[in-house]
């Protein structure tokens, strides 16, 4: 409706002398970030606080890690990705864990049908395995960008959500998350779906209690990757 | 039909939820008087909203531990959202160029009608039958549901608290938890007596939270799978990126825009921003404000539909900009700042008066202090002429203006719409915009009334004959006086008035200063109507 976005549009201009004048972002103090030496515990006191699950582990030892998560929580189907660093796993997994089916997401989800992709999420698929881009330490948040290798359903749908996760993506926070990777004018373009997640899903919408598990998944299990201290910690 | 809906108490329990239900039929049909009266007499109700206030300020007040960096913030809300009221028209052709850009198809909306008749049509186009919603109010301002449920399309709300409004046939009464009206047991015997498990059964009986959230989640989750479109609000419009972002905790918000063919966002104009950066400081804000998390679970970021490379996603992307009354606020003097608005409810969680008769009885979308100021302005609500009752239901005492994060001076724009509604008509011809059924409440008494405070407080000889003849004459005032005396104690005029004890104590006036003094306030409490 062309008219409808011109009368609109119209009407606007003509309200905008009405405009008391606003601060600018400079004229008022900025606010302080959080200093760099309590980021880590920043995100783990947020995640913590949030019922997800932190299990510290090393760039040569999370995949075990993950083995002997998936053990103990008896997972029967994980699915993951069709991305190079799940190649290992893919072969392996089932391998180490007799019991456990590992589903590529790499056909598409069709539209409308019911197709066995979207049949597998919605019931077999016991947890998904997801790769954060970045880590917020003021909020304890996981940035998730979706694509090709990291599909919007794979850290939604399944009850389990599984996140790797490297301490060099720890940042400050979601502005700072903003101008080390998504500046428009050095090219660097937002994923058709860009997710925050903090925590497993959850809702206090009875009686303010929370309830974990509302429609995404009940439990969000994170292995943080020590990758700044592997010498030590190795 | 299982053998569970045959038992005897099964039935009984049917009939207190049918009776719940009618009983908010009769309230919803009633004007805001009786609404009021209704809600106030309901002591579950009051104790439901009692709790949920109380909770949801300590909440509020945890996470905003340090009082100047409270004002920091809300200086910096304030500022983004007027930033972005400024360049309103330009951002938003922005953001339609962004959004095409990004494959997102956009579409104008003046009215509801239109854009329910907008939805509807990208529905047909696609043969789609059934809707699965996220969370949205601007969907609810244009009942939605309605136009498209009589089109034969079918709508089901996935948000936790509205899925349980939906059942129960009722309204949401607060935006951001829209069943807190409602107790565990009433949702127990909801839940067991309407909703229906994906095997066709009655839902077992239990009034314990996880077990009725997982099988609301069991419930949804078939739904998800199955439905043709979704259909959610947004939080915020970013437009140099031409991005959709939508906060939210249960996960649906990201099922709706995700898992079905079709998504269609809908929002109001206003809540576009220029950029990311105008981002950090509204989203601590936010749920904050709202619910007092520091961050919600998920804040989904939307700048596409699912590319040719990309596995899943909806295949299209539709946002829906809807005026309906926006536009005109924009043009009001004094009303602009309406728009500023993020709907964190934080104004209704600290009014006393929405505590106490909830939000069913203000009869509109948006309950609470946003919701007195917003609903009369918007095109499909009939304006001041049908909700100038609504406008009064306030004391004045700021909070709701306290706590907005940005800043909205809300007891100011309850008294300009109260003088609105009072208003001569004379002045509706002077050029400037007015709100829809400016004037309809306008009555001579009460405003002789105002004339003559007014004239009295202009004039000092005329004053002080004035109060000389009530402290003289107090003996003759009524004892009752009906319907003000039904809940107060009449006030008894003091023997000496103020001036006469300051004369007797020697305390030097002159005529001259107390008239200079005293006409600004009277004049503001004549406008204000206070
Ligand atoms: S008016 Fe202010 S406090 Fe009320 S919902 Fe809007 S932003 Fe929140």
């Amino acid at each position: 409706m062309i008219s409808a976005k011109s009368n609109i549009l119209g009407r606007l201009r003509k309200g905008q002398s009405v405009q008391a004048t606003a601060a600018s972002r400079h004229e008022l103090p900025t606010l302080p970030r959080l200093p760099k030496d309590q980021w880590k515990a920043s995100f783990m006191e947020l995640m913590s606080a949030n019922h997800a699950d932190i299990v510290e582990t090393t760039e040569a030892g999370w995949q075990q890690a993950l083995v002997s998560e998936l053990g103990s929580r008896q997972i029967g189907n994980l699915v993951v990705a069709s991305r190079a660093e799940n190649l290992p796993l893919i072969e392996q997994l089932p391998r180490q864990l007799s019991g456990l089916t590992v589903t590529v997401f790499d056909q598409a989800v069709e539209a409308g049908a019911d197709t066995a992709m979207r049949s597998t999420l919605f019931q077999q698929a016991e947890a998904g395995l997801s790769y954060a881009s970045a880590a917020l330490a003021e909020t304890g948040s996981l940035a998730l960008v979706t694509g090709p290798q990291e599909p919007r359903t794979l850290s939604l749908v399944p009850p389990l959500s599984i996140v790797v996760v490297r301490e060099s993506t720890l940042l400050s926070g979601v502005a700072e998350l903003f101008e080390h990777s998504f500046d428009k004018q050095q090219g660097q373009l937002l994923p058709t779906n860009l997710v925050l997640v903090s925590g497993p899903s959850k809702t206090a919408d009875i009686q303010q209690t929370l309830a974990y598990g509302a429609h995404g998944p009940k439990s969000l299990l994170i292995l943080w990757v020590n990758d700044l201290h592997a010498e030590s910690v190795g | 039909m299982s053998e569970l809906r045959n038992q005897p108490e099964f039935i009984e329990l049917t009939e207190v939820v049918d009776r719940e239900e009618h009983e908010f039929a009769d309230m919803a049909a009633r004007h805001f008087k009786a609404r009021a009266k209704m809600a106030l007499e309901n002591d579950t109700l009051r104790a439901s909203f009692r709790g949920a206030s109380d909770f949801l300020m300590a909440k509020r007040r945890s996470v905003f531990p340090d009082e100047e960096m409270l004002q920091a913030l809300r200086d910096r809300g304030e500022a983004a959202r007027q930033r972005s009221l400024q360049d309103l028209p330009d951002l938003l052709e922005l953001l339609e160029q962004n959004l095409i850009a990004n494959g997102i198809q956009v579409h104008w909306a003046e009215t509801a009608q239109q854009a329910n008749q907008i939805i509807h049509d990208i529905m047909v186009a696609n043969n789609a039958r059934s809707v699965v919603k996220g969370k949205s109010m601007v969907s609810e301002e244009i009942e939605l549901n309605h136009y498209l449920e009589a089109r034969g399309i079918e709508c089901l709300e996935s948000d936790m608290g509205e899925y349980l409004v939906q059942l129960a046939k009722e309204a949401p009464s607060h935006i951001v938890m829209p069943v807190i009206h409602k107790n565990k047991q009433q949702i127990a015997r909801l839940m067991h007596t309407r909703a229906t498990t994906p095997d066709g059964e009655a839902v077992p009986y239990s009034e314990d939270v996880d077990d009725l959230i997982g099988n609301a989640r069991a419930i949804l989750r078939q739904k998800f799978r199955q439905a043709d479109v979704g259909i959610s609000g947004v939080n915020m419009a970013i437009a140099e990126t031409g991005t959709l972002l939508l906060v939210e905790n249960e996960g649906n918000g990201r099922m709706s825009t995700t898992v079905p063919p079709v998504h269609i966002a809908i929002t109001g104009i206003e809540k576009v921003v220029r950029s990311l950066s105008d981002v950090p400081e509204l989203l601590t804000l936010l749920p904050r404000s709202a619910t007092g998390q520091i961050i919600t679970t998920y804040v989904n970021m939307i700048s596409g539909p699912r590319k040719a490379e990309e596995p899943d996603g909806p295949e299209q992307v539709h946002l829906v900009l809807l005026d309906n009354g926006r536009s005109k606020m924009f043009n009001h003097p004094d009303l602009k700042p309406t728009l500023q608005c993020i709907r964190c409810g934080a104004c209704m969680n600290h009014c006393p008066v929405y505590a106490r008769i909830g939000g069913h009885a203000y009869g509109s979308t948006y309950p609470g202090p946003i919701g007195q100021v917003v609903t009369p302005q918007l095109d499909s609500s009939g304006g001041l002429g049908v909700h100038a009752d609504m406008v009064n239901a306030c004391s004045l005492n700021g909070a709701c203006g306290e706590a907005c994060p940005v800043r909205i001076p809300l007891p100011d724009l309850i008294r300009k719409l109260r003088a609105e509604a009072n208003a001569p008509v004379t002045v509706q011809h002077d050029g400037k915009p007015h709100v829809n059924g400016s004037g309809s409440h306008r009555s001579l008494a009460e405003s002789l009334i105002w004339q003559g405070w007014s004239q009295l407080h202009r004039h000092s000889a005329l004053y002080r004959l004035t109060t000389t003849a009530i402290t003289k004459g107090r003996v003759l005032m009524p004892s009752k006086l009906s319907p003000w005396t039904n809940t107060r104690v009449m006030p008894k005029p003091a023997a000496s008035s103020l001036h006469q004890l300051a004369k007797k104590a020697g305390v030097p006036s002159s005529a001259a200063d107390i008239k200079t003094a005293q006409t600004p306030d009277a004049t503001d409490n004549r406008e204000g109507k206070s």
